[in-house]
């Protein structure tokens, strides 16, 4: 006898339905999954059998022929055990295949028979709204993560017993309970920093606008420090991109039990000695995303830039500009989202003296060289902002911490988001905008036009140059609520600009 | 040490040979003191001619901005007046010097610590191809000689035989310029250093050699042509017309700047103006020439001390 359920395939963010076809007939007793399964939906077979068992039901002593379809899809991931074992269960007579038309199945099994959680169930509730499918039936521990799709019911399963009762009518499932919301992290505060105003204000304009932004300053100025505080700052997430947030850490397999929607900005901090696959993403079976994609919509911080891996910073630069990864596999590539914004702290060489008034610096010619050719020019050429940062003088030691709070800043922030969301449309910011839509939507008042004649001409700014010059001051305007660019805003800008030839690499 | 990759060229490199008694060889490279001369140098490009005039440019591998200024003023006013401008092809100090003369359609010649048909500084092959073609390059070192540690001190005594006299431009006090004053001191020839400020560590080196007597300081292109070529006068060409008008923020700010980097934060705090102010005064004094951006922070040009002096003048 034949049966059907349907589950999905994951890729990248994406899930793709895949029929379940189970065919139990006459032969010689085994289990056979077809329909291109990576090896841990072939050892499903394993888990299924011990599941039913201990769930007290009989195991067919037949021939079992379970297809995955479409067949030419690759099938990754543990959560086709659930739908295989209510394939095994219909097709053999022990429940009815009526009640299973129309849900989606998704669930890894224990070999006592309670389901475990997966990733991806936030994927695969969306494919369900998106297909017109009922609901989904998911593991207890997925149960939020698949509420947050408004549209689709949800059966929340702790056991296949349990499942096998809902089938049969006998049991009915909890509602899943809405957690509370908005949960903002508690980080340090920003007033509570001596000093490093530049830093502070860099660190501003970098969280309403989206920017990428470099701090170079000698050890002990404070920039792990300041960085710490920089989720403190961070805008909060409209529902839309806590969704596509949630997703990708859904498919990482991230989300905790109790956590249905990503609400707080990601703010993702890499130690330097992460891999390739770390940082883009990749492994094996169903490629993880990486730092970048965990990182989309928020902040990737690198500390001690220099100190990462040549080919792992190089790794960064398409990311960088297209807001996208693409990891290609024997299978096909699949695709994650990674538009972060990067904020990376170095010392300006290994002793981290140069620029110091104080002090000389003793790094030798060669290791200096060494330190700075990291950053290639194409790297810090994608870099909006650049500042500075010098140790602090006694008076700044000794006086009272200053500056706004975090929460003052955050509403600034705030009120620069929506402007740029208002004015771009969706989330994109400032510097994520494309070039053609922000010339056409930058607006330079009489003034602005000729300081920036000058700048072009005094300070030999290159095309690149003039573009993410114009796009830092546009931010500057946001944070202050004007509608147009002045020669003020982007005078202001000039000093938080970075030089290729001169912040990062010696004359 | 960073391996030297080959020079490569459409022709490789042969040098010729120039020993004393060759129409090339400078005379006064014999007069080391108590230094051994060299018995030879591997020469290609310009000859020298061993009649003319020439100064040595010799600074750190990091200057400041204000550093880097001071080379390109001598190496220019100094090429401009016919001297051949020396140097040792590193980093910083040396390279802004080279440059400096060729754009000001002097002579220049280049002393390397290595083979000649090798790269090095590796940072410097562009202007090692414009010395190679419109100046000299000169070595003590045959082909395929690695550049070793050791080398250039010795380097540094064809620098100073080379030349009438020796300008230390920065240099910590135990740097390679600072050595290269002391053999010109010895070799008996003329030394000045540029005096920097007390807060900036590259200037201990021409600081200690005047503070020893040791060197003449110096401020002025007209400095050196006293003591070298008196009667001959500097005029420089692109010097400013009469003080341009600059506002209120702009003066708080300029009064504020040094010779030395200073960053944003303290001009800031000491101008009690707003940041966004100080930083548009800072781009518009930038715009103009009147400050340089260096690291990050900020400080005077030389065109923006001689505006400052000249409205302190008006003021008082």
């Amino acid at each position: 006898m034949l049966a059907k359920t349907e589950s999905v395939a994951l890729i990248g963010t994406e899930a793709h339905l895949v029929e379940v076809e189970v065919d139990v007939g006459t032969g010689v007793p085994r289990f056979t999954i077809v329909g291109l399964p990576s090896s841990t939906v072939r050892e499903a077979d394993q888990r299924v059998r011990s599941a039913i068992l201990s769930s007290s039901e009989s195991w067919p002593q037949q021939r079992i022929t379970a297809n995955l379809a479409p067949g030419a899809l690759r099938k990754e991931g543990t959560h086709f055990d659930l739908p295989l074992a209510f394939g095994v269960l219909a097709a053999s007579g022990r429940i009815k295949p009526a009640p299973l038309e129309g849900w989606i199945v998704v669930g890894e099994l224990a070999l006592d028979g309670s389901v475990r959680p997966v990733r991806g169930t936030l994927a695969a509730a969306i494919a369900c709204r998106e297909s017109g499918r009922r609901g989904i039936i998911c593991p207890a521990a997925n149960a939020l993560e698949a509420a947050l799709v408004e549209g689709v019911e949800v059966v929340p399963v702790r056991s296949l017993r349990e499942c096998i009762d809902w089938a049969k009518g006998t049991w009915t499932p909890a509602s899943v309970e809405e957690t509370d919301r908005a949960t903002q992290s508690h980080c340090p505060d920003m007033a509570e920093v001596r000093g490093q105003s530049m830093a502070k204000e860099a660190l501003e304009i970098a969280a309403a606008g989206g920017h990428n932004l470099l701090m170079c300053g000698p050890p002990g100025s404070g920039k792990t420090m300041l960085a710490s505080r920089l989720p403190g700052i961070l805008p909060a997430m409209t529902l839309e991109e806590s969704l596509e947030v949630t997703r990708v850490y859904s498919v990482a397999g991230l989300l905790g039990e109790r956590a249905g929607l990503v609400t707080n900005r990601p703010f993702r901090a890499p130690h330097h000695h992460i891999s390739l696959a770390g940082l883009i993403g990749g492994g094996s079976g169903l490629p993880r995303p990486g730092e970048v994609s965990l990182a989309h919509l928020g902040v990737l911080f690198l500390d001690e830039l220099p100190l990462y891996r040549g080919d792992v910073l190089e790794s960064l630069r398409v990311p960088l500009e297209s807001g996208r990864v693409r990891i290609a596999r024997s299978s096909g590539a699949i695709s994650y989202p990674s538009r972060f914004s990067l904020i990376a702290a170095m010392n300006p060489c290994p002793c981290g003296f140069t620029g110091d008034n104080r002090r000389a610096c003793s790094c030798r010619q060669q290791r200096l060289e060494g330190y700075r050719s990291k950053l290639s020019g194409p790297f810090v050429d994608r870099m909006d902002l650049g500042v500075m940062l010098s140790r602090l003088t006694r008076s700044e030691l000794m006086g009272p911490a200053q500056g706004d709070t975090s929460e003052v800043i955050r509403s600034r922030v705030q009120v620069a988001r929506r402007l740029q969301s208002k004015r771009w449309g969706g989330s994109s910011t400032n510097a994520s905008v494309g070039s053609g839509p922000f010339r056409k939507g930058v607006d330079l008042t009489s003034g602005a036009r000729s300081k920036l004649g000058e700048a072009i001409d005094g300070l030999a700014l290159t095309g690149r140059g003039v573009d993410r010059l114009l796009r830092v001051a546009r931010t500057l305007a946001d944070l202050r609520g004007d509608r147009k660019v002045t020669a003020e805003h982007l005078g202001h800008a000039l000093g938080f600009r970075l030089q290729a030839g001169n912040l990062v690499v010696a004359a | 040490m960073i391996a030297p990759s080959k020079i490569v060229d459409h022709s490789p490199i042969d040098p010729r040979l120039v020993a004393p008694g060759s129409g090339e060889w400078p005379a006064r490279l014999g007069e080391l003191g108590p230094h051994q001369p060299p018995s030879r140098l591997h020469v290609s490009g310009r000859a020298i001619d061993p009649g003319a005039r020439s100064v040595a440019i010799v600074g750190t591998r990091r200057p400041t901005a204000a550093g880097i200024e001071a080379a390109q003023m001598f190496g220019k006013g100094l090429a401009e007046a016919g001297f051949t401008v020396v140097s040792g092809l590193a980093l910083g100090i040396d390279a802004a010097a080279h440059r400096s003369a060729i754009e000001a359609g002097g002579h220049t010649i280049a002393v390397i610590g290595c083979g000649m048909d090798l790269n090095y500084p590796r940072k410097n092959e562009r202007l090692r191809r414009r010395i190679d073609s419109v100046g000299t390059v000169v070595s003590e070192y045959a082909n395929g000689v690695p550049p070793r540690p050791h080398h250039f001190p010795l380097r540094n005594r064809i620098i100073v035989g080379l030349t009438e006299g020796v300008i230390v431009v920065e240099g910590s006090v135990k740097s390679g310029a600072l050595i290269t004053g002391r053999l010109a001191l010895d070799a008996n020839r003329a030394v000045f250093a540029l005096p920097g400020s007390f807060r900036n560590p590259q200037a201990a080196g021409p600081n200690e050699l005047i503070r020893c007597m040791e060197a003449t300081a110096i401020t002025d292109v007209q400095h050196v042509f006293d003591e070298l070529a008196p009667g001959m006068v500097w005029i420089d060409r692109e010097s400013s017309g009469g003080p341009a008008t600059i506002d209120d923020a702009e003066g708080k700010v300029l009064a504020l700047l040094d010779d030395v980097p200073v960053t944003t934060d303290f001009l800031v705090a000491e101008s009690r103006l707003e940041q966004g102010e100080v930083l548009l005064a800072l781009s518009k004094l930038e715009i103009r020439g009147l400050a340089k951006r260096w690291n990050g922070a900020y400080e005077l040009t030389g065109a923006g001390a001689r505006l400052r002096s000249a409205l302190n003048a008006g003021a008082g």
